[in-house]
């Protein structure tokens, strides 16, 4: 094989690999829609969480030494569950949590594209590393639920970038 | 940002010290400011809620929450390499070949989440979800590393690379992902059947309490109704006495128990 054939061997790796990375994209995007429109549990930890945005939106706050009822373990801050439990069209217990975590989701892709653009003025290695981002492990399988992480991880990279 | 990063959970502290680090080297008027305003910001705010809550903020924040698995950190630290190996070695590659991005924020804050990953690691509920913030600085990291390639040799390489990860990335995610959706699809009959009998009993008895039974606290949220009580089972016999006693003061009508969702009477 002559070195040119060889370079372009190698370029298409690039294309393809960009391609596959797209296909799996769209792949993690449609569970997340369908784990969105699910009016159950689709993570255990996420009743816990969904029951806390419950007791704000109740009127309780859901901080106590668990010596009275409401008794219930809350390890975290106030911000997300807070956010969750204003009415912004609720139609299920999940829908706000889940909608708030890709919404992080997408600000924590606007971080690279911006992270991108400041350093070369092109947004082109943002979306190769929003890409990569989706293939974690941590992303895919937790970006989307009704859990605290993915708003937590979009305020601490904008505030970094 | 930072600082309403921490409020959602206190172990979001990786970005405000990277970010100091980063800034000591050259303007340490800077780092100190930006490390004086977030300390304001979520120490101030963390002494608030204290008060407001009567001390139990920080009483929650730690609640079976105590460090007890000191292996576990191996394990964390070492998933990234197991779970996204050709990335990992794309990026060891730059390192190897751009000395400077040693020295770049985004190393630092990749040092310091996976250091907070680490410590925070310790506690035994601990998952795939305190790894985020590394991938996220990770991420970045990248972002530097493809807007500074050197060579065109190293572009082929990182094609090579880029291709073995998206190759594997399929596999991999697909597989992590059917495996969830099965348990997903699995759960719903438990669910529907718990929401059938808590449509029924929701009728004579509005004031109802949930205990060991996830479909069944996932049922009464479903009615738009919190469940009171949902301590960590470390504290199943304080749960049990908060029952009894909500029993007998008749401040809720009924505790149902399990996966049948069966009365529970004080025994």
């Amino acid at each position: 094989m002559s070195l040119r054939q060889s370079v372009a061997l190698l370029k298409g790796c690039q294309k393809i690999a960009i391609g596959l990375m797209v296909l799996h994209a769209i792949g993690v995007l449609v569970v997340w829609v369908w784990a969105l429109s699910r009016p159950h549990m689709v993570e255990p930890i996420e009743i816990r969480v969904a029951n806390l945005i419950a007791l704000w939106r109740e009127g309780y706050l859901p901080y106590g030494f668990a010596d009275r009822l409401p008794a219930v373990w809350n390890p975290y801050g106030f911000v997300y569950e807070w956010l969750c439990s204003l009415r912004w069209g609720t139609l299920h217990p999940y829908w706000n949590g889940r909608l708030l975590s890709i919404m992080a989701a997408m600000l924590t892709a606007l971080c690279l594209l911006l992270w991108s653009h400041q350093q070369t003025g092109s947004i082109k290695g943002g979306v190769v590393a929003t890409l990569l981002l989706l293939t974690a492990k941590p992303i895919f399988a937790f970006g989307h639920l009704c859990r605290v992480d993915m708003l937590g991880v979009a305020l601490s990279m904008l505030g970094f970038v | 940002m930072m600082v309403l990063a921490f409020h959602v959970k206190v172990t979001f502290v990786a970005a405000p010290i990277a970010c100091c680090l980063a800034f000591w080297q050259n303007q340490r008027h800077r780092a100190m400011a930006i490390g004086l305003l977030w300390a304001v910001g979520a120490l101030g705010g963390l002494a608030l809620l204290q008060w407001w809550t009567k001390g139990a903020y920080l009483f929650q924040a730690q609640l079976a929450n105590t460090p007890s698995l000191w292996t576990k950190p191996i394990d964390m630290l070492t998933r990234p390499l197991t779970s996204s190996p050709f990335w990992m070695l794309a990026l060891l590659f730059f390192h190897r070949s751009q000395r400077k991005l040693l020295s770049a924020p985004e190393s630092l804050y990749c040092l310091c989440s996976l250091i907070v990953a680490g410590v925070t690691s310790t506690n035994p509920g601990s998952s795939w979800n305190y790894l985020m913030e590394f991938y996220g600085a990770i991420a970045l990291l990248t972002v530097r590393a493809l807007n500074s390639l050197p060579t065109k040799e190293l572009t082929w390489q990182l094609g090579a690379l880029l291709l073995c990860h998206a190759l594997f990335s399929l596999l991999h995610t697909s597989y992590f992902m059917a495996k969830d959706v099965q348990k997903v699809i699995a759960y719903v009959p438990a669910y529907q059947r718990a929401r059938s009998r808590l449509a029924v009993l929701l009728r004579d008895h509005p004031r109802l309490l949930i205990f060991g039974s996830s479909a069944g606290m996932d049922a009464l949220l479903s009615f738009g109704k919190a469940n009171l009580l949902d301590l960590p089972d470390e504290l199943a016999e304080r749960s049990q006495a908060l029952m009894r006693q909500a029993l007998q003061a008749g401040s809720i009508d009924m505790v149902l128990f399990g996966d049948d969702l069966k009365p529970w009477h004080g025994r």
